[in-house]
């Protein structure tokens, strides 16, 4: 084990789920079970990868991690907070501060132009700074560049490709620097070209931001990236044999 | 969230102007209406305050006469009044009434003005204004700038603001016009504050041709026992009135509570068709934004926030909208102002309304009103879809299936309203039910309307569909049809903005036909003359308004060979019971007489015996003074009170105040005027021998008029006078046509608003039937199958809920508000042509978005997600 793995071994977790269960309600009354007992541990800097079939259960993990939606039982831990005990605007400040989110549908406001959509999780929070005093708006410039979109900040966001609208996704997320990095198939809706881009990208940013990235994907070479693996099966998080 | 709240601003209203601009300008209309109703309310509550307002500086009390008439108090009360102990000061008035003041350049100005005694009136002189230069005076400012010497020689104080719209200062001179009559009067001095000008009594009485004084204003000495004064004065003047200012505002202003708070009822009316639209675009335009406002959650943005910024978009809209309102307002308002003054002046006996005066007050109100209105209509429906879970908002597809609609809830709401509405008629002896003249059943009844569409698609859309769909389902038109009724969380809200309009439309419409039916009745039962001879524009006019006929008038048609007998006028106002009424004295024992009146009660009177002691009554003065046949009634005169009997009650729409009738000769008696003047005569109709044409005799005298010099007289005949009759209830009712207008064109917009939203909404859906080989015309079809099936269920819903509230407005807010008899009646032709129009709107405001659903369906569209 290297010592970089050690001392990540020793810092204290960024996610933290213990026994998290999650149903949800049929038409008629009964419940279906989506995932049960699931335990996962995440610290910064580690990647893991949740890979199964539609419907698994990939999507709501993602969504319990990032306290978007409730646990039936167990317990979720962010950032060293249980968010079972938090009112929804402590919860929603905490996902604003720790959680930064990707969708497969990107999830850009079209009227807002690329810069604005970039900076929608300061101007929700009220950052006009980060922790080491950067403006917000050089942050945006300086992740713009990294995306390579500077070019197009001024343009609205329903005028870009679907690569360039994912990689404005990845830039957002990661904009107040954030603990823990969400993707939720993050190249499931992209051509092989504009996904091997984007997931070179969202693993080099998240790496230099020293951030936890959990995916859900399909995609066995993306899920092979990440130093975890693990596969959703009948609602069990399992470890899993990168080669499938 | 307030920055992103600005920021993102802008670029919604570019991305959507259609979306954004469509609420604002139904805000801008409902707070129209609302602003141009209060500015009139306003402006008539300013007329009366003009009628009463102290112009001694100030008074504890009022001496005028219980005839309303010029110069009713004689001049000698004024030192008897002064002798009365505990009066301190006594100042006499004579009221002209509006003068308009011209100067040099066409400078022009109008001000109140009245006849005063200088030393018992308190006035603040100003320093000249900016326009005029003094010629006489002080000019240092120091000491109040009057030349009393001026005003005395018949010069004129003028009010600062009119002497700087003239450019003149004392010492200059000014034409006076009164009537036709033109003058050159100086300038005395300048008044501080008011619209008031003032001249010298003795020379304001020259002026008016005629002794006497129409008021004393009184202030009370320190100490003085302010009842113990007035039951002396009341003593020592039987044939006047004392009154406290205070108190005659209160019974001036009840005396048309009953028309302002109609006025605002269907003001408010406009607003809340204006709330429907706005509960509808924010419905449709959250539907839109789901996946948005998922993301906005998801980044970390509390519900709450979430909430407050969409909530700043409403208000924001409203206010937008609110703003735009308020010059429309006023434009409205001064457009109306010559009906609702005319409507006044003849119903209730008050002044003439010369202007409307927006206030900072009154805007600010309308303004507050409309943003309260959008955002109680907008703040449910945000709650609700902030609540939702951002999953839930961020799931691909939500935002077509929408939130599950509470339609059996409302439906149920909607019935126990309009339950509770018709409950006075269900139950018409309960004065519980009949609480607030009705009123509030009214309200009741509107609310519970708009509810109905959620019922109506609840309970009947599926059989509807099914039926829809077994008849229509072959045509694009029948399958967008049967697809508004499958979504009631859709269709609901713009059928109920449409369904108050038209609940409005059909009550209002039911009760103007049956006034007007009633009014027809009326007329063919009491014109019984054949001819009616009057002052040119006086036909149709209230007794405050009518001039007396010249003396030549009355030789003429005494002269005429075809005229078998006359009936001559004499109108006057008395205050009876705190309220102004007209008394008429005609001539009761003419042949025919019996057939002047529709008589509620005392039908078969003898005439004679009427003639002698009695009086007939209005039906509005009976049920305000809880008269009946036999009834004593004290009329005040100038000889202290007459006793009378009520003889009989008829039925009157001409006065909302009331009348009352009594033989001439006795009116005469009661009433004497100066010695050596005749009895003025208002109006003479004419009763033509047998076989006489009253064409040519009305030709023959117009004839003989003109040549004896009154041509100032005109000659109508029947039929005429119920023309004048019908156009005069025509204009009194065209204020509620143009709300009625407001209603249905706000409704228009909101079902063209939702259309427009859908097709916006589901251009992905258009584009799939297009590439699955519908053509554009199908597409459009769909659209107006939609926005037929909103307006047939606006349609549906309003008529009955209108047919049930005409109903309401006739049997009991009238009666209660007015003092009314109405007959019931249905103007089929109106209510058809009114249909069609409900119509003809729905699917014109479908036609545009049926048209962008149509172009907007292509490729791009179904490639469209966010």
């Amino acid at each position: 084990m290297s010592p970089e793995a050690v001392a990540a071994e020793e810092a204290p977790p960024v996610l933290d789920l213990r026994g998290v269960g999650k149903s949800h309600r049929q038409a008629d009354g009964s419940a279906l079970p989506v995932l049960s007992g699931v335990d996962l541990t995440l610290r910064g800097g580690e990647t893991a990868a949740v890979f199964g079939r539609s419907g698994s259960g990939k999507s709501t993990l993602l969504h319990l991690a990032a306290g978007i939606e409730a646990p039936s039982g167990g317990q979720v831990r962010l950032a060293g907070r249980e968010v079972a005990t938090l009112g929804d605007r402590e919860r929603s400040r905490l996902r604003g501060r720790s959680v930064g989110m990707i969708f497969q549908f990107f999830h850009l406001v079209p009227y807002l132009t690329v810069r604005e959509n970039l900076l929608l999780p300061a101007r929700i929070a009220g950052i006009s700074r980060l922790g080491a005093g950067e403006g917000i708006g050089a942050a945006a410039d300086r992740l713009l560049d990294a995306v390579a979109l500077r070019d197009r900040a001024a343009e609205p966001a329903r005028h870009l490709s679907g690569g360039e609208m994912q990689r404005t996704a990845i830039a957002r997320a990661l904009l107040l620097e954030p603990a823990l990095v969400l993707a939720d198939e993050p190249t499931g809706n992209l051509d092989a070209g504009a996904a091997a881009s984007v997931a070179d990208l969202l693993f080099a940013m998240t790496e230099r931001q020293g951030a936890a990235l959990l995916l859900a994907t399909h995609d066995p070479e993306l899920a092979a990236r990440c130093r975890r693996r693990f596969r959703l099966t009948d609602g069990h998080l399992l470890p899993a044999d990168p080669a499938g | 969230m307030i920055h992103l709240l600005f920021r993102a601003a802008p670029a919604r209203v570019r991305a959507a102007p259609a979306l954004t601009l469509l609420p604002v300008a139904a805000i801008a209309l409902g707070v129209g209406a609302v602003l141009a109703i209060q500015l009139l309310n306003r402006a008539a509550l300013d007329t009366l305050d003009a009628s009463l307002e102290a112009v001694s500086g100030g008074a504890d009390f009022r001496l005028e006469g219980q005839v309303l008439e010029p110069g009713a108090v004689p001049d000698e009360a004024w030192p008897r009044a002064l002798a009365v102990p505990g009066v301190e000061s006594a100042a006499p008035l004579v009221r002209l009434g509006s003068l308009s003041f011209a100067a040099g350049e066409g400078r022009r100005a109008a001000a109140t003005a009245y006849g005063v005694d200088l030393l018992s009136t308190a006035f603040g002189f100003a320093r000249p204004s900016a326009g005029g230069s003094p010629a006489a005076g002080s000019a240092s400012g120091a000491t109040p700038f009057f030349d009393p010497d001026l005003f005395f020689r018949g010069g004129v104080a003028l009010p600062a603001a009119a002497a700087a719209r003239l450019g003149v200062g004392v010492g200059h001179r000014v034409l006076v016009g009164r009537g036709a009559e033109v003058r050159e009067v100086p300038v005395a001095g300048l008044v501080n504050g008011g619209e008031a000008a003032f001249l010298d009594l003795a020379y304001a009485q020259a002026l008016r041709g005629r002794a006497g004084l129409d008021r004393i204003e009184f202030r009370l000495a320190a100490g003085a026992d302010r009842e113990a004064v007035a039951a002396a004065l009341a003593e020592r003047f039987p044939g006047l009135s004392v009154g406290e200012p205070a108190t005659l505002r209160q019974e001036g202003a009840d005396l048309f509570a009953a028309f302002r708070l109609n006025l605002t009822a269907l003001a408010a009316v406009s607003l809340l068709v204006a709330a429907f639209l706005v509960y509808a675009s924010v419905r449709a335009g959250l539907a839109a934004r789901r996946r948005e406002i998922g993301l906005y959650r998801a980044l970390g943005a509390s519900a709450r926030a979430t909430g407050w910024m969409l909530a700043g978009e409403v208000a924001l809209s409203a206010l937008a909208g609110a703003l735009l309102g308020a010059p429309l307002g006023v434009l409205a308002a001064r457009a109306g102002l010559d009906r609702v003054s005319r409507t006044i002046t003849n119903f209730y006996l008050l002044d003439r309304i010369e202007k409307v005066a927006p206030s900072v007050e009154i805007v600010g109100v309308a303004l507050l009103v409309g943003v309260l209105a959008a955002l109680a209509a907008a703040l449910p429906e945000i709650r609700a879809e902030v609540r939702q879970s951002p999953v839930s908002l961020l799931a691909p597809g939500r935002e077509l299936a929408g939130r599950r609609f509470p339609g059996r809830r409302a439906a149920a709401l909607g019935f126990a309203f309009v339950g509770a509405g018709a409950l006075p008629l269900l139950f018409p002896g309960v004065p519980l039910f009949a609480l607030g003249g009705g009123f509030p059943a009214a309200a009741a009844l509107v609310v519970g309307a708009a509810l109905l569409p959620a019922g109506a698609l609840s309970f009947l859309g599926p059989a509807l569909s099914r039926a829809g769909g077994a008849f229509g389902s072959g045509t694009a038109f029948g399958r967008g049809a049967a697809a508004a009724l499958g979504e009631p969380g859709a269709t609901a809200p713009a059928a109920a903005a449409l369904v108050v309009a038209v609940t409005m439309l059909v009550g209002v419409t039911g009760l103007v036909g049956s006034l007007r039916r009633t009014l027809e009745i009326w007329l063919d039962e009491t014109l019984a003359a054949d001819l009616y001879v009057s002052r040119f524009g006086d036909l149709g006019r209230g007794i405050a308004e009518r001039r007396q006929l010249p003396e030549e008038a009355l030789a003429v048609t005494a002269a005429d060979p075809a005229v078998a007998g006359r009936d001559l006028l004499r109108g006057l106002r008395v205050r009876l019971a705190g309220r102004p009424v007209s008394v008429y004295g005609i001539d009761l024992l003419v042949p025919r007489s019996a057939e002047r009146f529709s008589l509620l009660e005392g039908a078969g009177a003898p005439m004679a015996q009427i003639a002698a002691e009695g009086v007939l009554v209005s039906e509005p003065l009976a049920r305000a003074l809880g008269l009946s046949r036999g009834s004593p009634l004290s009329l005040p005169t100038p000889g202290g009170p007459a006793e009378a009997t009520v003889a009989g009650v008829y039925r009157d729409y001409g006065s909302q105040t009331g009348a009352l009738f009594l033989d001439r000769r006795r009116l005469d008696r009661l009433y004497p005027v100066a010695a050596g003047e005749a009895p003025p005569v208002h109006g003479a109709a004419l009763y033509l021998r047998p076989g006489a044409e009253p064409a040519a005799v009305a030709a023959r005298l117009r004839a003989s008029l003109a040549e004896a010099g009154a041509g100032s007289v005109e000659v109508v005949d029947r039929r005429a006078l119920r023309a004048a009759a019908s156009e005069v209830f025509d204009r009194t009712m065209a204020v509620t046509a143009l709300l009625r207008g407001f209603a249905l064109f706000i409704a228009a917009l909101g079902v063209g608003l939702l259309l427009w939203t859908m097709a916006r909404e589901r251009r992905p859906e258009s584009a799939l039937l297009r590439a699955l080989g519908a053509d554009s015309g199908q597409v459009a079809a769909g659209f107006l199958g939609r926005g037929c099936l909103i307006a047939s269920l606006g349609l549906v819903c309003g008529g009955a809920a209108g047919a049930l509230l005409a109903v309401l407005l006739v049997e009991v807010v009238n009666p209660a508000w007015f003092g009314w008899t109405l007959e019931l009646s249905w103007p089929a032709g109106a209510l058809a042509s009114q249909s069609a129009l409900v119509l003809v709107a729905g699917l014109a405001a479908a036609a545009l978005p049926a048209r962008q659903a149509a172009r907007s369906a292509n490729a791009a569209a179904l490639r469209e997600e966010i």
